[in-house]
């Protein structure tokens, strides 16, 4: 039965989305899906001049940046995987190189951020603990593999053991893996102290 | 595919009644395992074909990542049950809710979109345990029966790698009773028939103001004897003296809402549906109007009645007391269109001095027609115009000369009205008079019309 008295105020100059904010619950801190593929767009450009440089892949690498912000759903992601792979082809492997590191992130995030895709809403936001688990996952993945590769790399080339470490890509990634890892371990820690 | 069974469950007998679905969902992989899984094969035979590691190197994130997704992957059909509560409100204006989205230990995210009164929605994606408990509020805008809220969701499991298709959630209809505003000084009927009340009737008997000094006849009470009157102008011996006075009576009071059509401002959008607009229509004005002078009358210790012109069942016969009043504002908050608008063939018949409150925009003839016929069967009316101001700005050259058309009919039509002594009020006033102050004016003592 009834329920509420009302008059609402008049509405006339609210703009679509005030009126989405304004019927959001609270949820904490979130972010816009459009960040999230603005996000996705940048790590596309940004894999495409460090492993294409300025060439004919890189406006490949351009077109598909934009196809993915255009086309929301279509596999572009792993299309782009393919395209990094081939360039990845072209290429000797001499020893640990900062390329290769960003290759294997970047398909690795692409195919995170594609998989995204397909869940996340045309417009609404995100909770920040959602894309906090999704970072975590990747992190948990990404950091062994990382590691894994420096190691084939060096096996492989037959680099010496103290030139690769003391190679500035050993330090990038090295650094990188402390970071996820102390992330890992401390967040849990840190979410578990808090009173509620 | 989805299945979705289970019932949803209507509005509870609770005033704050919570409204609950439970469905059963079952998992899809998400596209992106089928397009990683091909991705990676690919990489993997590139690296045996070419033997080439390191494409190896790039498929492995993307294996471990498809094997934890499997290895996460839900077993059974996912359960749900979605609860929406609303509370009092604090304000007059915001709706507070409360949803929550119980699901499967499966699932990790949940998808939701909420949408309010048909028209406002938002998306947003939270983790499984934010879903337990949504609060939030928005405005409402128009008052009557409407679907306030609808939850849809989808659930997300294994960091995304499965999913659910979206659900309809439970849809929270409600009725949503107007405002009401205080009036203090009403217009009564031209003749009071009730035994006892408020206000003077004409008759003589006791309650009401002095009427005149008359001889003790039979029937009159000894303690009405004027005992100075008597010493004063008693002739002879055993002459008395007594004091009358005029009874008492309560008004009877009808109000006529004329449910038959809803409209906004925007003129452009005269047709559509109005619950879609964002401001209050002719029909929450008239909502507001008939449970506004309904509370007064009731308030003053009246009867009153009420009259919906949109169905023949809609009526409610003239009473008194709280009981009454709150018979009257649920019906009055329901008053909505219903279907085609129909002529009636006569008016509805009206007890004998009641006083007539028509409630209507006036676009039509119909219910001029009926406060016309009521007028000239001796009835005091006063028609209440609730049209809101119309918006021209967004008005094309001919959607103009079609409005000027309509108002100078409408126009024609309260004219008449006033013409044959209908008391006209308008609600929704633009020259600043507050309809408070419009009905205190008619309810000044004014002679019967001849």
């Amino acid at each position: 039965m009834s329920i509420i008295a009302l008059r609402g105020v008049t509405a006339k100059n609210r703009t679509a989305r005030e009126r989405r904010a304004e019927l959001l619950p609270e949820i904490g801190v979130s972010l816009p899906v459009w960040l999230i593929r603005a996000g996705m767009a940048v790590v596309m450009l940004g894999v495409s001049l460090a492993e294409f440089g300025v060439s004919t892949l890189f406006a490949l690498g351009v077109v598909g940046t934009i196809a993915v912000l255009v086309f929301r759903r279509a596999p572009i992601a792993w299309m782009f995987v393919l395209l990094i792979a081939a360039s990845i082809l072209q290429t000797t492997l001499t020893g640990p190189s900062w390329q290769l590191a960003v290759a294997i992130a970047g398909t690795h995030t692409l195919h995170e951020f594609g998989v995204m895709s397909a869940w996340l809403p045309e417009r609404g936001r995100v909770q920040r603990s959602v894309l906090a688990r999704l970072l975590r996952s990747w992190l948990v993945i990404q950091v062994p593999v990382q590691l894994a590769a420096l190691a084939l790399v060096v096996l492989i080339t037959g680099t010496s053991i103290a030139t690769a470490l003391a190679s500035p890509v050993f330090g990038v990634i090295a650094g990188l893996c402390l970071v996820g890892l102390v992330a890992l371990v401390l967040v849990p820690i840190l979410r578990g102290a808090r009173p509620n | 595919m989805i299945r979705s069974d289970g019932m949803a469950s209507g509005p509870s007998s609770e005033a704050l009644a919570r409204d609950t679905a439970t469905m059963t969902s079952r998992w899809i992989a998400n596209p992106g395992l089928v397009f990683g899984s091909g991705v990676a094969v690919l990489l993997a035979a590139g690296a045996l074909m070419f033997s080439r590691p390191v494409l190896a190197l790039l498929a492995a994130p993307l294996i471990l990542s498809l094997a934890r997704g499997w290895q996460k992957r839900p077993h059974s059909p996912a359960r749900v049950t979605v609860t929406t509560q609303f509370a009092a409100a604090t304000t007059l204006e915001a709706l507070h809710y409360r949803t929550a989205i119980e699901t499967p230990p499966d699932a990790d995210f949940v998808s939701v979109r909420i949408l309010a009164r048909s028209t406002w929605s938002s998306r947003f994606v939270v983790s499984a345990a934010t879903a337990r408990n949504l609060v939030g509020s928005f405005r409402i805008i128009h008052s009557g029966p409407q679907e306030i809220l609808r939850i849809d969701y989808a659930l997300i499991s294994a960091d995304g790698a499965f999913e659910t298709l979206p659900v309809a959630g439970p849809r929270s209809r409600r009725v949503v009773s107007p405002r009401t505003t205080p009036l203090r000084r009403l217009p009564l009927p031209f003749r009071m028939l009730g035994l006892a009340g408020g206000h003077n009737s004409v008759r003589p008997g006791d309650g009401g103001e002095f009427r005149d000094i008359s001889q003790f006849a039979p029937g009159d009470r000894l303690r009405r004897i004027d005992w100075k009157v008597t010493a004063r102008r008693a002739q002879a011996p055993g002459e008395l003296y007594v004091r009358r006075s005029f009874a008492t009576a309560d008004a009877t009071v009808l109000i006529v809402v004329d449910s038959r059509d809803n409209v906004g401002d925007l003129v452009t959008q005269w047709g559509s549906n109005a619950a879609l607009l964002e401001d209050p229509t002719s029909l929450d004005f008239a909502r507001e109007a008939a449970s506004s002078i309904a509370s007064a009358y009731i308030k003053n210790g009246d009867r009153v009645g009420f009259q919906d012109l949109a169905g023949k069942n809609r009526i409610i016969a003239p009473g008194g007391g709280l009981h009454q009043l709150h018979r009257l504002l649920p019906a009055i908050a329901r008053a909505e269109p219903v279907g085609a608008p129909r002529r009636r063939l006569r008016a509805p018949s009206i007890p004998a001095g009641a006083m007539v409150y028509v409630i209507s925009t006036f676009l039509d003839e119909e219910a001029t027609r009926m406060a016309e016929l009521w007028r000239a069967s001796g009835h005091r009316v006063v028609a209440i115009d609730v049209l809101p101001p119309a918006r021209t700005r967004e008005l094309r050259r001919e959607e103009r000369a079609a409005l000027r058309i309509v108002a100078m009919e409408r126009f024609d039509r309260i004219d008449s009205l006033r013409a044959v002594g209908v008391e006209v009020v308008d609600w929704q006033s633009g020259d600043g008079a507050s309809p408070e102050s419009q009905l205190s004016v008619t309810s000044r003592p004014a002679r019967r019309p001849r």
